[in-house]
């Protein structure tokens, strides 16, 4: 169960293309059909348009690298797949006083519970957001020889309303994915007929 | 409310590679302009480079190259990032966004459960399935001589694992039957 950050991916991915695209295409477009001042671009050595000789070079060339490092790392480690952060809730009632459950116990006995109903194979939960306002990630493996109507209902009728239970609020948002497996066994009536 | 199942693909695979190349290229930058503040000289690799850049022109083949593939690249990235990536999960009957309940099923679950029901078909020896939020598309092995009479099953069978689920829009059914082994 992880998530990416789509929309962040596909604006840098969009603004390091428009760079390149760029770079390239005014590259070429220079050489072919020159300058409007009408230097003669394509005859020109590069060396003379860069800044080679010059003492600059060499913190310049120092600091993009730098730049660049720092830049790429921090794209790369944003773009790794993460899973929905587990939680410490905390819960104060003034006949109680103060109280803090770690929602992956919870996650876990959840998980544990739905495994043994029948038509569920597996289950996979994660608890965020706040103790008034959790939010649930949760994906359920249902049998694929069982109705999937009842899978699913199950899930929302009996699973998640007693977890909302023991939460002692409702979820404020829930991601709830499906899934199938097959059975080991498999149905010995078949014909093959030929 | 943010989707977190019913969500287009990102383009992790892209940025990665992009990026690693940035990464070792400005590592190469750095490295060789710390080189040559601690031994007063370019790496040997870098001053080769430098030589070959500053003698080139611009309308060299070589420059002219670096340029297309540089537009080419760009062009490839600005079209992976803009081109919609393809749903794997199709939203379910009791998915309601209003009340904060994403609920879905993934692609991936359709074509185990319509495997599942398409191998236990008389005289189907094997299946593959493959499933979009659009299509679920079958192909089965027979080793039956009539190969409508299987496909038609086939068809009804799958047809009936989908009309099943509690999917908001159900997916089309195409089967394609292939006859092999038997007589």
């Amino acid at each position: 169960m992880f998530t990416t950050h789509g929309v962040r991916q596909r604006t840098i991915l969009v603004i390091l293309g428009l760079l390149l695209l760029a770079a390239g295409v005014l590259g070429l477009a220079a050489v072919w059909w020159g300058f409007p001042d009408g230097t003669d671009l394509g005859r020109e050595q590069i060396g003379n348009s860069l800044p080679i000789d010059q003492q600059y070079l060499l913190p310049l060339g120092l600091a993009v690298g730098v730049i660049g490092m720092v830049l790429s790392l921090a794209v790369l480690i944003t773009a790794i797949p993460r899973r929905p952060s587990a939680h410490k809730f905390r819960y104060e009632s003034r006949n109680e006083g103060v109280s803090e459950i770690e929602t992956s116990v919870i996650a876990k006995a959840v998980e544990t519970a739905a495994q043994t109903q029948p038509e569920i194979v597996d289950a996979n939960v994660q608890i965020g957001g706040s103790a008034t306002e959790p939010v649930l990630y949760a994906r359920f493996t249902l049998r694929a020889d069982t109705p999937a109507n009842r899978g699913v209902d199950l899930v929302n009728e009996r699973v998640i309303p007693d977890l909302e239970m023991v939460l002692g609020a409702p979820f404020a948002s829930k991601h709830v994915s499906f899934s199938f497996q097959k059975p080991e066994k498999q149905d010995s009536e078949k014909v093959v007929l030929i | 409310m943010n989707r977190f199942w019913h969500v287009r693909s990102a383009r992790t695979l892209a940025l990665m590679i992009s990026f690693v190349i940035v990464l070792a290229a400005s590592i190469l930058l750095a490295l060789s302009c710390i080189l040559r503040l601690v031994n007063g000289q370019w790496p040997a690799a870098a001053e080769q480079s430098i030589k070959t850049v500053s003698n080139l022109h611009f309308n060299d083949n070589l420059a002219v190259i670096v340029m297309v593939v540089l537009a080419v690249l760009g062009l490839l990235l600005l079209l992976s990032a803009l081109i919609p990536g393809r749903r794997q999960t199709i939203l379910l009957n009791s998915d309601d966004p209003s009340a904060g309940s994403e609920q879905a099923i993934s692609c991936r679950g359709i074509s185990t459960l319509v495997g599942y029901e398409v191998e236990r078909t008389d005289s189907v020896t094997r299946a593959s399935v493959t499933t979009s939020p659009k299509l679920v598309r079958v192909t089965v092995q027979t080793p039956a001589h009539s190969v409508q009479r299987v496909r038609e099953n086939v068809q009804a069978r799958v047809q009936g694992v989908i009309d099943g689920l509690p999917v908001q829009r159900a997916p089309k059914v195409k089967v394609s039957v292939q006859r092999r082994g038997g007589n």
